[in-house]
């Protein structure tokens, strides 16, 4: 059966993918940023449509062609890429402060002129040629830092007001002996490395993730929360389905109890049901023994309770 | 080719297909498959132990074993991979921090033997919150495209909405129907 079916196809898929090739080959930088994106993605799409034509064809091929095939396709696609990033390069990611109105240094100038992309076009080439080493590491980066809060802080005041937070995700990474407000209800928080911070937050609509906090106050109300590696950690929480903690010693836990102007709309905002609270039904993954209470948590004794948080409002202007 | 030809005849029968539901915690794994299933989303808490839904979809029944991502419970994993059909990866696509260790746990699993077959459904969830990641950026970092050896796709969904969710398990039943139920 397959000897005919698979003679057809591989006609069919060498013919495709020598045609692709020459098309890619025939692009320039002559062409303006517009018109060769356009030209890529073409070839990008028609190049899935022969992968999936690979694809379905699988289930009649023998073991070597399928394999010699798709590894064609992958020499291809890496081609494909390669020209990508030779012709129309990315743009460098920045920085984008949405709360500070600060003009964005790094980000490239968005060529819309024909005559501007040919001249640029030269000296971007030869940069890009000895780049793919430091790709890697520079991608990591680049996805880290084009999101909403606050990193690399010590000994501030900082603050998100409720017009930028709600039904945002934000992240706070590396604060120490900082205090941060929230007001809104956004719409998840990752925390990662904060030292000896308070840190107050308005219902977050669901979840939020804390890892590697030490000697810090956290005021959250959420539907689910999840501490990782966490110390000497004070959280005064409204939880509506359940907190878990893993990696954690000594964090304890009050009944949430912060206030600010607004905050029963961002309750609303949130959807979370102001009446069911399980700030003290903990569970912790490192602790699965059904009888024994974890030895990682306990609650706060009342007189041991804080409740004096400040609120943006009452911050010095 | 006999012995071939009488299981897929058998599991052409059954038209049941075995998803297994993986990824780090708090991407929404349980989220997802309550909201496919049109179940209420707001009293999930986080997994300890597993959850498993079957349900009928176009004709196929797809049993859904969603097991809990925390540290702790990852190296349980592997007792849900036999017999496993499709392989649902879902990545929340705001934790940026944690790409790293995404990728790492998606290539180990994706180098276990039991899996080999599987196809690979990457969700990429939460696009519904400002500041996610596209489906894109998340494909690059999680290298997929140097993949070998297993049908795959990425899918941009949310689990709040319930964006994206059909289309890609349309796509994966279809890619698995393909492969085991086919009858030539």
């Amino acid at each position: 059966m397959s000897g005919e079916v698979g003679k057809e196809f591989f006609t069919t898929f060498r013919g495709k993918l020598q045609e692709l090739r020459t098309k890619l080959e025939a692009l320039s930088t002559d062409a303006s940023r517009d018109e060769l994106t356009k030209a890529l993605d073409d070839i990008t799409k028609e190049t899935a449509a022969v992968s999936k034509y690979l694809t379905d064809s699988t289930p009649f091929l023998p073991a070597y062609d399928n394999r010699s095939s798709q590894t064609a396709l992958a020499e291809f696609k890496r081609e494909l890429d390669a020209k990508r990033t030779q012709l129309v390069p990315k743009k460098k990611f920045a920085f984008k402060a949405r709360q500070k109105k600060k003009p964005t240094a790094a980000k490239q100038p968005a060529s819309s002129a024909p005559t501007d992309a040919t001249k640029t076009a030269a000296p971007q080439s030869h940069q890009q040629a000895a780049q793919p080493a430091a790709d890697h590491s520079k991608q990591q980066a680049a996805v880290e830092e084009d999101t909403l809060g606050f990193k690399d802080k010590a000994n501030e005041t900082l603050h998100l007001t409720r017009e930028v937070a709600t039904n945002s995700d934000v992240t706070l990474k590396n604060l120490e002996n900082c205090t941060v407000l929230v007001e809104g209800a956004p719409g998840a928080i990752h925390a990662s490395n904060l030292k000896n911070t308070t840190i107050c937050i308005g219902p977050v609509s669901r979840s939020l993730l804390i890892d590697h906090c030490d000697g810090c106050k956290f005021v959250l109300a959420c539907q689910q929360l999840r501490v990782h590696n966490t110390y000497d950690t004070d959280f005064y929480l409204h939880v509506t389905s359940r907190a878990i903690i893993e990696d954690c010693d000594r964090v304890r836990f009050a009944p949430f109890n912060w206030k600010y102007d607004g905050i029963e709309d961002d309750y609303k905002v949130a959807g979370l049901d102001t009446s069911i609270n399980n700030w003290d039904k903990v569970n912790d993954f490192k602790w699965i023994k059904p009888h024994v209470p974890s030895p990682h948590w306990c609650t706060i004794p009342n007189d041991d309770r804080h409740d004096a948080w400040p609120t943006i409002a009452s911050l010095p202007h | 080719m006999g012995l071939l030809t009488i299981i897929k005849k058998l599991k052409m029968k059954e038209k049941t297909v075995r998803i297994l539901m993986l990824g780090l915690d708090n991407a929404g794994k349980t989220t997802i498959l309550r909201k496919f299933n049109g179940d209420d989303i707001n009293t999930i808490m986080p997994t300890l132990g597993f959850n498993i839904k079957s349900l009928e979809h176009n004709g196929y029944t797809l049993d859904f074993w969603d097991v809990g991502g925390q540290k702790s419970l990852r190296s349980y994993w592997r007792n849900y991979f036999e017999k496993t059909d499709g392989l649902i990866w879902v990545v929340d696509s705001c934790d940026k921090r944690r790409l790293e260790d995404c990728k790492a746990e998606l290539q180990l699993l994706l180098q276990e033997e039991r899996l080999a077959g599987a196809s690979l459904l990457v969700f990429a969830n939460k696009q519904d919150l400002p500041g996610a990641l596209s489906s894109d950026a998340i494909r690059e970092a999680l290298e997929l495209d140097s993949l070998k050896g297993h049908h795959w796709r990425i899918q941009s969904c949310s689990g709040v909405t319930g964006d994206g969710l059909a289309e890609g398990i349309d796509w994966m039943v279809h890619d698995i129907s393909c492969r085991i139920l086919q009858v030539d």
